[in-house]
């Protein structure tokens, strides 16, 4: 299926390119959104995405990775995001309530701790994050999460090592409150 | 349980909570953006490269020209075998045009973090940038915009900024509506003047039309923005926008009513290049004055490595 309108898309069949953004575009706005932790700029990265895939569609070689193709724009189009947030800058924008999207059950986690997890995952690096959501929320290798972003499996193990080690100390931290009696 | 084990369940819960569904108006825009966007095919030889490969063939000839005469040269010095070569003119050389001094205190390399007052300067894909700081506390952050430079606090009502958009220009999505832009984007040519008239027609802003402009030597258009004195910006939150945002173009979000952006757009050697001045309207006198300075000092010229010269 995919292959037919990736064909049709490549000779400029706006609605086949149409079609490919429907079937892709849930699992990359997903994707966006909890790297960035912001919906507006995920949808913006979502958007530069397809955007890109559009203009660049001859680059893609082989057919059958469009997904993991569309994966590493993606990430690129959070990279970049992600720079635009870090400063101010001419973009700067503060988070607000607005930005957490619609949730689905999650009583288990406390409030607090969601907290300190939303936190300790905003000082992570952009490309930390990239790979802690390709990993714990695609579901990606660190060999997959390689080849699809296009860095090598030592750099992926380093991110992934530096990134989980962050989270645990933020849970750790959450456990010392709750024992403690600050927040809980 | 393994306590990193422990500790992944519990963040993958926590990754799990969170939208999965895109946005209708998010796949609306997107449809709306293919249409007036263009896929590229495979060109081998794009304006540029063209331009290169003529300048290489031109230095080519000119370096076998050279060497002739050089050659020609040493044979008649050396009374070579045969015909006594018929006096040439001895070619005079041509002074190239010298550059113009240096002021007395040489530029410093611009970094980021807190900028000293004094002549800096910066190299940016191939041209050098050179601007006085005139006061103190502006901050310098180099990477994404090209150049920023600030001074004041966004939360506060004194601010202002110069910057710079190069090869990484965002304004390749302009919004057209303002406060409610998600799905109003529109795509300009590549020109400059279309660039300044998309900016001149954004609904939502006091514009100015376009005027001609010159930045050391370098010829564009101007057009002026104005974020409407009568809005909110608690927080630096649009108030009363869907999204909390009002926007120009992508990546360019305004944080205060009265927000003014001078937007300079001018072709680089052929690239796209934005300069632009931003102020609040509590800005204090004495910033505008190093503000104004700051632009009015800037001067561009090829740098190491650069491309030539198209001012």
């Amino acid at each position: 299926m995919d292959r037919d309108l990736i064909g049709r898309a490549k000779r400029g069949d706006r609605d086949a390119f149409t079609a490919l953004v429907l079937q892709h575009g849930d699992r990359l706005y997903s994707v966006g959104y909890r790297i960035l932790r912001d919906a507006s700029r995920a949808e913006d990265a979502v958007q530069q995405t397809f955007l890109t895939a559009w203009r660049e569609l001859h680059r893609l070689r082989d057919d059958d990775r469009l997904e993991a193709w569309l994966y590493r724009l993606l990430v690129n189009a959070c990279y970049a995001e992600a720079r635009h947030t870090r400063r101010w800058q001419p973009g700067l924008r503060l988070i607000t309530d607005t930005d957490v999207g619609p949730t689905t059950d999650d009583s288990h986690l406390t409030v607090e701790l969601r907290d300190q997890l939303e936190r300790a995952f905003r000082r992570l690096t952009a490309e930390q994050r990239a790979v802690l959501v390709m990993h714990h929320y695609v579901g990606l290798s660190g060999a997959e999460i390689a080849d699809a972003l296009g860095v090598s499996p030592g750099t992926v193990r380093s991110r992934l090592h530096y990134a989980r080690q962050e989270m645990r100390a933020a849970l750790d931290a959450d456990a010392r409150l709750v024992a403690e009696g600050g927040l809980a | 349980m393994n306590p990193q084990t422990r500790a992944d369940q519990v963040f993958e819960s926590w990754l799990v909570d969170g939208p999965t569904r895109m946005p209708e108006h998010l796949v609306d825009s997107i449809v709306t953006q293919l249409e007036q966007t263009h896929q590229r095919k495979h060109v081998w030889l794009p304006g540029r490269e063209q331009t290169n490969r003529m300048m290489i063939a031109v230095g080519g000839v000119a370096a076998v020209a050279l060497l002739a005469v050089v050659g020609l040269y040493f044979v008649g010095r050396g009374g070579g075998i045969g015909v006594q070569p018929t006096p040439t003119a001895t070619p005079v050389p041509t002074l190239s045009p010298r550059a113009t001094p240096v002021p007395t205190s040489s530029p410093t390399a611009l970094v980021g973090g807190t900028v000293a007052t004094g002549r800096h300067f910066i190299d940016v894909q191939g041209y050098r940038y050179t601007f006085d700081v005139g006061g103190n506390d502006w901050q310098a952050s180099i990477g994404s915009p090209d150049i920023l430079v600030t001074k004041g606090a966004i939360k506060g009502s004194s601010f202002a900024a110069m910057w710079l958009w190069g090869q990484s220009d965002p304004s390749q999505v302009v919004w057209t509506q303002a406060c409610q832009w998600s799905g109003t984007g529109v795509t300009p040519g590549p020109a400059v003047s279309d660039l300044a008239t998309a900016i001149s027609g954004l609904q939502g802003f006091e514009t100015t039309q376009p005027t001609n402009v010159t930045v050391s030597g370098y010829t564009g258009e101007e057009v002026q923005l104005t974020v409407p004195t009568g809005l909110s910006f608690a927080a630096g939150s649009a108030q009363g926008c869907p999204q909390g945002q009002y926007r120009s173009w992508d990546g360019r979000y305004y944080q205060a009513a009265g927000q003014k952006d001078d937007v300079r757009i001018i072709d680089l050697g052929g690239v796209r290049t934005l300069i632009i001045t931003s102020q609040f309207p509590g800005t204090d006198a004495q910033t505008l004055t190093e503000q104004s300075q700051m632009f009015d000092s800037l001067e561009i010229a090829p740098g190491p490595a650069s491309p030539s010269p198209t001012p």
